[in-house]
């Protein structure tokens, strides 16, 4: 269950970004996930809502684009 | 998101998987754009908000901070010359009584950093040799992070010069799965399976054999009395791992164990 710590670790580059680009929701993550990540697309669809509940990324959607590597990374948001 | 079980309701192309349950959920409907085929929950879609978001790129490392850490960590490792040894397995293979034996042979300078969710019972016990070691407590989390190893190495004195020369032994969680994505500064992972377990470990648990550079088969004094079969074991790291190295030993009758202290000294002076 590592994946709360990385959604933890999403959560604060989205709140970074945030405070530098300037929006006040997000409405979608895309996340890149290689096949070699260590991590699982279920389980971060399971931790995220409970780490981003009253944060800017509440509600959020995540989309996954898988690869063959060790990806495991932010590719862009959605925002308003 | 199916509120129920957490099922995804994305699917995508290049890569498919299979999945054990169905997308019947009634309440999506799919569409594609570009290069993948993606099912939205309808309310996503009548989103008020949707029509005015922008997309913001981020391209950056969801483990970006931790490896940021560890960066340090080993930066500041590197300086002091300092060997350090990131030791994983799953609860109960052996790694505190391999450190114990480790550290009675007083052949290094050496500290301990422990991980466990809750008491100090293993640093305490490593203490008893004589060597300083700092317990670190995770509560509900299930591995060590870089930036917790950095605490702890700023307890031990390590900044300051209290190991310069020697051999910095962290002690992960007992967790075959999680510890295998966090780099904590270390020089190699160590990943022990002792012959209790099954020799099929390496091949159940891949990322982590993927991700360490030396095996210890431990507890090899129990091999007469349980049906583990080494070469099996070691064909199963070979076929994960081909580069990783491997040592077979027992901790308590000390069967193969100056090898394992041969290693570790080659290894420190090559810091």
């Amino acid at each position: 269950m590592h994946e709360m710590s990385l959604c933890e670790g999403m959560l604060r580059i989205i709140e970074k970004k945030a405070q530098k680009d300037g929006f006040r929701r997000v409405l979608t993550v895309r996340v890149e996930l290689g096949d070699y990540s260590g991590a699982s697309e279920e389980s971060l669809r399971f931790c995220f809502p409970v780490a981003a509940k009253g944060g800017i990324a509440e509600g959020a959607e995540m989309e996954f684009v898988y690869t063959h590597d060790r990806a495991l990374r932010i590719i862009d948001l959605d925002v308003v | 998101m199916c509120v129920t079980c957490g099922c995804p309701t994305t699917v995508h192309a290049p890569h498919s998987h299979e999945h054990d349950h169905h997308h019947d959920h009634g309440h999506s409907h799919n569409h594609s754009h570009g290069e993948g085929t993606h099912y939205h929950d309808p309310h996503h879609d009548d989103h008020p908000d949707r029509a005015a978001a922008r997309v913001l790129k981020v391209e950056e490392d969801i483990l970006s901070v931790n490896n940021a850490y560890a960066e340090d960590n080993r930066r500041i490792l590197k300086q002091r010359k300092i060997l350090a040894l990131n030791f994983v397995s799953s609860p109960g293979s052996g790694k505190t009584t391999l450190l114990a034996r480790t550290l009675s042979s007083k052949r290094f300078t050496s500290a301990v950093i422990e991980g466990d969710q809750s008491t100090d019972i293993d640093a305490e016990r490593l203490r008893a040799t004589g060597a300083p070691a700092v317990q670190i407590n995770t509560g509900r989390g299930c591995h060590l992070d870089a930036h917790m190893v950095g605490h702890a190495m700023g307890d031990l004195g390590i900044d300051k010069g209290a190991l310069d020369g020697g051999i910095l032994f962290i002690e992960n969680v007992g967790n075959l799965v999680c510890p295998a994505a966090f780099d904590l500064g270390e020089a190699a992972k160590v990943v022990l399976l002792s012959v209790t377990e099954g020799e099929d470990k390496p091949l159940k648990y891949p990322d982590m054999f993927r991700a360490a550079q030396v095996m210890i088969v431990t507890k090899s004094d129990l091999l007469p009395y349980v049906p583990f079969d080494v070469g099996q074991c070691l064909a199963n790291a070979q076929k994960i791992n081909p580069a990783m190295e491997h040592l077979v030993l027992s901790s308590s009758s000390g069967e193969g164990f100056d090898a394992w202290l041969d290693w570790l000294d080659r290894a420190r002076k090559a810091v």
